[in-house]
């Protein structure tokens, strides 16, 4: 009997011990996982072909960076204070680690340079977050909307008396998306710019005079 | 008087040229010199991208990783948020050498500079893999603002590396010490005659 | 049969260390079919000679040209075929957080799970790559822990480094926690995941990092490399990695095996997937001289001597090994009642 008394003495202390560390263990890291994700606002920012809309694309995604290996131009990069500090930009809440594009280091060739039936990064990603896209003009017209290219027209050669053209000729779909003006101004047509950044990647202005606007800032889609 | 009149025309005709715009215009394209390396189109990576004042302000720096002794730029832009147009004042900027004690010395500058196709252009050469930052101060008639960038060159080394490393060091060697001082302790009792310690061996 | 159990820790080590350079190599992997998109892969293996990253480019380089239509003939000569290395640079992605091999996807089921609670949703590949893991777990338990999980490798390291410190005399303590917090954990987890829609057990937990940090690391050797730098560099980490650091020196210090005994909500996910798993550790209670070697040895701090393992158990069969009498063994149930008739 008194062996059975001892044990429950020895189970209340322990066990008092024990909720006490689970209950350290739950609160801290429910704090942690809500800092390690990221804090402030969302940033706008240019998310791989096909992803869904941020809100739920947050929720989708489980930052396994399958996406990142897929891709054969190596353009998307987790989403860290380390890659984004250098474009002036910052994971806001949740952010942290997901897949992210910054088109002047690296934009998204539409996998242009591979033989693939669909997208790589979206028939990679393994939560759906990214939406498998073929690799066809009609599907990726239809489906990817990365952002939209804007032109700044005091930075732009040819707005400003020399044609350059350069962005005209690195869209992938040329004369559709973007298509030379008058001494090769270009004018980008968002019906069909699906925002690859190609164009911001090819401007030979510092700093780029093409840009591209992620999706979230223009409300679309 | 024929070639008077042939000199003349070609005269006025490379003049035209040499004054529209246009007349510049193809050269921009396919010509490497305006890219800043044979890799064309090599983007620069650093960019920097600040709110204030009414303006937009962005910087650009190539190369994006540079390196001491090398010289590179730095691109100022400002686009005022209101009118849409280009600050078209003079800009200034200084960069300090960013020390983790003692005063910053000043590394460039201050230079200023007049627009230039509607951006700053500044060439600065850093002496040492260090921190810096960068002071640009845009002068307007009324109110001169100044804002700072951080800036890295090369990899340096933080001075917390150091001392992290310090403290290693001291441990490992510590522990060293005590691994030493332990073995030769118990090398001690071995080499006292072992009859008399009990044997630990219990009948299976 | 000692000398089979022997050979199957050799084989656990081997298969783990084996899932950690295959995590690292995925990244090397992902740049090599870059650079081969972007024709530029013989320069990078000219330029890189003798480097870190050209190395790695050469080793994977020499692996894909030697699998089957790796190379093919072009005037009289093999030569790299642009399309077969590609196929196999693109057959391989992800760490131990993610997996898709040869297009068969692996997630896990920590991480699905909370995809699926936060998006409010079943998408069809999320299914398809819970498939394997909970298979293996209903039938093994929690073996991605024993076998796969590369923090159950470093913190087996701990171990070691505990009986270093008892070696110096410097007793590190071993102060137990409750086992339920990681149920508590997994819960109060999940909860919130589907309150804010964010995954956010995935940012904590240990294999998710290692895949993460692992990624970075190896993708900024290679970003160096091309800056002209050579080498792996620190900054390549995210300050992630000190969570790893953080539960390292407390297991050292502290508490053994913390993370895998009283925390980890994954660990908990697959206890409670692989609770009537029919493969298990089984107790010959005749053969058992209770001289408690087992319990010792047990990762878990669980008590294989008395036959209660539980639903924690990960199969990882150090107790088995540890064993001087053969009264320990991997059993099907079934098996057990026959020889228990007999």
């Amino acid at each position: 009997m008194e062996h059975t008394k001892k044990k429950t003495a020895f189970d209340r202390r322990k066990f008092l011990k024990g909720a006490a560390a689970a209950g350290a263990a739950v609160l801290g890291t429910t704090v942690a996982g809500r800092f390690i994700g990221g804090t402030g606002e969302v940033s706008a920012c240019i998310r791989p072909p096909g992803a869904l809309m941020e809100e739920e694309f947050l929720s989708a995604c489980i930052r396994c960076g399958r996406c990142g290996d897929a891709c054969p131009n190596q353009c998307i990069q987790p989403f860290t204070e380390e890659t984004s500090a250098i474009h002036a930009m910052k994971p806001g809440r949740g952010q942290r680690n997901t897949p992210v594009i910054f088109p002047r280091q690296q934009a998204c060739m539409l996998c242009g340079a591979v033989d693939s039936e669909y997208l790589l990064c979206t028939d990679a990603c393994p939560t759906g977050a990214l939406q498998k896209t073929k690799k066809e003009v009609e599907a990726i017209q239809d489906q990817v909307k990365m952002g939209l290219a804007v032109v700044d027209k005091q930075l732009c050669y040819s707005f400003n008396g020399a044609s350059c053209g350069i962005c005209v000729r690195a869209c992938p779909f040329e004369g559709k998306a973007l298509r030379a003006g008058m001494w090769e101004k270009p004018l980008v047509d968002p019906e069909y710019c699906v925002g690859c950044g190609l164009c911001e990647r090819a401007c030979v202005r510092y700093p780029q005079a093409i840009h591209v606007t992620p999706r979230g800032v223009f409300g679309e889609v | 008087m024929n070639t008077h009149r042939t000199r003349l025309f070609s005269l006025t005709l490379t003049g035209f040229l040499l004054l529209s715009p246009v007349g510049w215009s193809h050269h921009i394209l396919g010509v490497p010199h305006y890219a800043y390396d044979e890799e064309y189109p090599q983007t620069p990576v650093l960019t920097y991208s600040v709110n204030t004042e009414g303006h937009m302000i962005q910087m650009t720096g190539y190369p994006g990783h540079p390196e001491p002794g090398e010289r590179s730029s730095l691109h100022v832009y400002a686009l005022d948020q209101e009118f849409g147009a280009p600050f078209d004042g003079k800009v200034t900027m200084t960069i300090r050498r960013d020390r983790a004690f003692g005063n910053d010395p000043v590394i460039y500058g201050p230079v200023e500079a007049e627009i230039e196709e509607a951006i700053f252009k500044f060439h600065p050469t850093y002496d040492k893999e260090a921190r810096y930052f960068v002071d640009i101060t845009f002068n307007r008639e009324e109110r001169p603002w100044t804002i700072r960038l951080p800036l890295e060159v090369g990899e340096p080394s933080s001075p917390w590396s150091a001392v992290l490393l310090g403290i290693g060091g001291v441990l490992v060697g510590l522990t060293l010490v005590r691994a030493f001082v332990i073995k030769a302790a118990r090398r001690e009792k071995i080499d006292v005659p072992a009859h008399a310690e009990p044997t630990s061996e219990t009948p299976a | 049969m000692k000398f089979e159990i022997h050979k199957l820790q050799v084989l656990r080590r081997a298969t783990q260390i084996g899932v950690l350079l295959l995590m690292l190599s995925v990244p090397a992997i992902s740049r090599y079919g870059n650079y081969v998109a972007a024709y530029d892969i013989d320069g990078r293996l000219e330029d890189w000679k003798g480097t870190l990253a050209g190395t790695a480019l050469t080793v994977i380089d020499g692996t894909f040209r030697k699998l089957p239509g790796g190379e093919v003939e072009r005037v009289g000569e093999m030569v790299r075929s642009r399309e077969g290395v590609l196929r196999y640079a693109q057959g391989i992605y992800g760490g131990p957080w993610s997996f898709e091999i040869a297009g068969v996807s692996m997630s896990d089921p920590l991480g699905a799970f909370e995809s699926i609670l936060a998006r409010k949703h079943v998408a069809y590949v999320v299914a398809i790559s819970l498939i394997i893991p909970i298979v293996l777990t209903l039938l093994f338990g929690r073996v991605f822990c024993s076998w796969i999980c590369p923090m159950g490798l470093l913190l087996e390291l701990t171990d070691k480094i505990r009986s270093i410190l008892r070696f110096l005399e410097i007793r590190p303590r071993n102060v137990k926690f409750l086992r339920g917090t990681k149920y508590a954990l997994l819960a109060v987890g999940l909860l919130l995941t589907t309150i804010t829609a964010v995954p956010i057990l995935g940012y904590a937990y240990p294999p998710a990092i290692i895949n993460r940090e692992g990624h970075d690391l190896i993708f900024n050797a290679f970003d160096r490399a091309e800056t002209g730098l050579s080498g792996l560099s620190i900054a390549g980490l995210t300050w992630m990695s000190l969570i790893l650091l953080a539960i390292v020196v407390f297991e050292v210090l502290v508490s053994r095996r913390w993370w895998c005994r009283y925390v980890c909500p994954g660990g908990g996910l697959y206890s409670i997937i692989g609770v009537a798993r029919p493969i298990r550790v089984a107790l010959v209670e005749s053969k058992c001289t209770h001289c408690s070697d087992c319990v010792v040895a047990c990762p878990l701090g669980l008590n294989p001597k008395n036959d209660q393992m539980g639903i924690e158990c990960d199969n990882c069969g150090a107790c088995i090994s540890s064993c001087h009498d053969d009264a320990l063994k991997y059993a099907l149930p079934q098996w057990q009642a026959c020889r228990k008739r007999k």
